[in-house]
């Protein structure tokens, strides 16, 4: 009996003691280490909003670029149009 | 027992520096997430952010390079959309202001169409003069080369619509008649009214009479007063050359 309870005790100072390190060994983030990580989180906010505007606006300046090709192109065949009047009305009045 | 007791005390002390070492709470993070948030869960979160903020970084650039290449493409092409359009006056042998004028004329008469538009078709008679005006200045706009370009060409068909509209108002009859001297057949009420520009219809006469009747009564007064022996018994029977008579509609 005496052997039982001394195998208990042993065992039951072996848990605590036990239990005492792993409580004791859990580590977690120091005040600048969680500043650090709040810094960090800020900043990637602040590009991914900074990233959604420069794509709106790249993507005006293709609509506009996109506009503008199209007005090109009726100048371009206007003017083709006036050189072949031009031509005609020439070619028309030397005969 | 002792030895229970020294390993619970041991343990009570141990708890309780652990405690006084939590800092406090001041950070914007979930406070679950804190209170979980272990070194190493810490160290993974930070890597992932700091990777998301370089990724983010590398995009920026992409995007800031593309929209710089962009606005370039776009003062490109504006210089080329103004070359063109300088070729095309050269083609016509036209200036910018002569783009201007055409366009200030084109704009000053629709405006006199508009106004004349509106009027009721007695009064557009009237106005006779200013439609010929108008459409003379339609046919003079697109004698000059100007008249060539796409837009200006458009818009002279807009002012030619509009004067179509405006002439489609004018009565086809007169509002007025002068009366003339006609040798072998007098002009009389009954013949006016029969003219086919004004009613074409002879028994109509009463409507010019009534129309007229101060005009007529009066002229036929003094020829009365003039006349010793009057060959003409009713004022309606009587009227004189030169007299500009109202056609009612």
């Amino acid at each position: 009996m005496s052997k039982v309870f001394a195998i208990s005790r042993y065992v039951l100072v072996g848990s605590f003691v036990a239990m005492c390190f792993m409580t004791g060994c859990t580590k977690r983030p120091s005040e600048e280490q969680l500043t650090q990580l709040e810094e960090a989180r800020a900043a990637v906010e602040s590009a991914e909003k900074k990233l959604a505007e420069l794509r709106e606006e790249r993507m005006n300046l293709e609509s506009q670029l996109s506009q503008k090709q199209a007005i090109l192109q009726e100048h371009e065949a206007e003017r083709d149009d006036l050189r072949e009047k031009m031509a005609a009305r020439e070619s028309g009045g030397t005969e | 027992m002792k030895y229970i007791g020294l390993v619970l005390f041991s343990v009570c002390v141990l708890f309780s520096s652990v405690q006084a070492e939590d800092p406090v709470w001041r950070y914007q993070m979930n406070p679950e997430e804190y209170d979980t948030m272990t070194l190493e869960s810490y160290e993974v979160i930070l890597a992932a952010t700091l990777a998301r903020e370089k990724e983010l970084k590398e995009q920026i650039a992409q995007e800031q390079a593309q929209i710089e290449s962009l606005r370039q493409q776009l003062t490109d092409i504006d210089a080329q959309i103004a070359a063109v359009i300088q070729e095309k006056y050269d083609i016509l042998g036209i200036t910018e202001q002569d783009v201007i004028d055409a366009e200030n004329e084109i704009a000053s008469i629709r405006q006199e169409l508009e106004l004349l538009l509106g009027l009721t078709p007695e009064e557009l008679l009237k106005r006779k003069a200013d439609i010929d005006r108008n459409e003379a200045r339609i046919n003079a706009l697109k004698e000059k080369p100007v008249s060539y370009l796409w837009r200006i060409r458009d818009q002279i068909i807009e002012l030619e619509d509009l004067l179509a509209r405006v002439k489609a108002n004018l009565p086809d009859k007169l509002a007025e008649y002068t009366v003339r001297l006609i040798p072998e057949r007098r002009d009389c009420l009954y013949r006016i009214a029969e003219y086919d520009e004004i009613y074409g219809d002879p028994t109509q006469w009463p409507q010019i009479y009534r129309a007229n009747k101060s005009l007529i009564d009066g002229s036929y007064d003094r020829y009365l007063k003039n006349v010793e022996e009057p060959k003409y018994s009713r004022p309606q029977d009587l009227i004189f050359p030169g007299q500009v008579l109202d056609i009612p509609r």
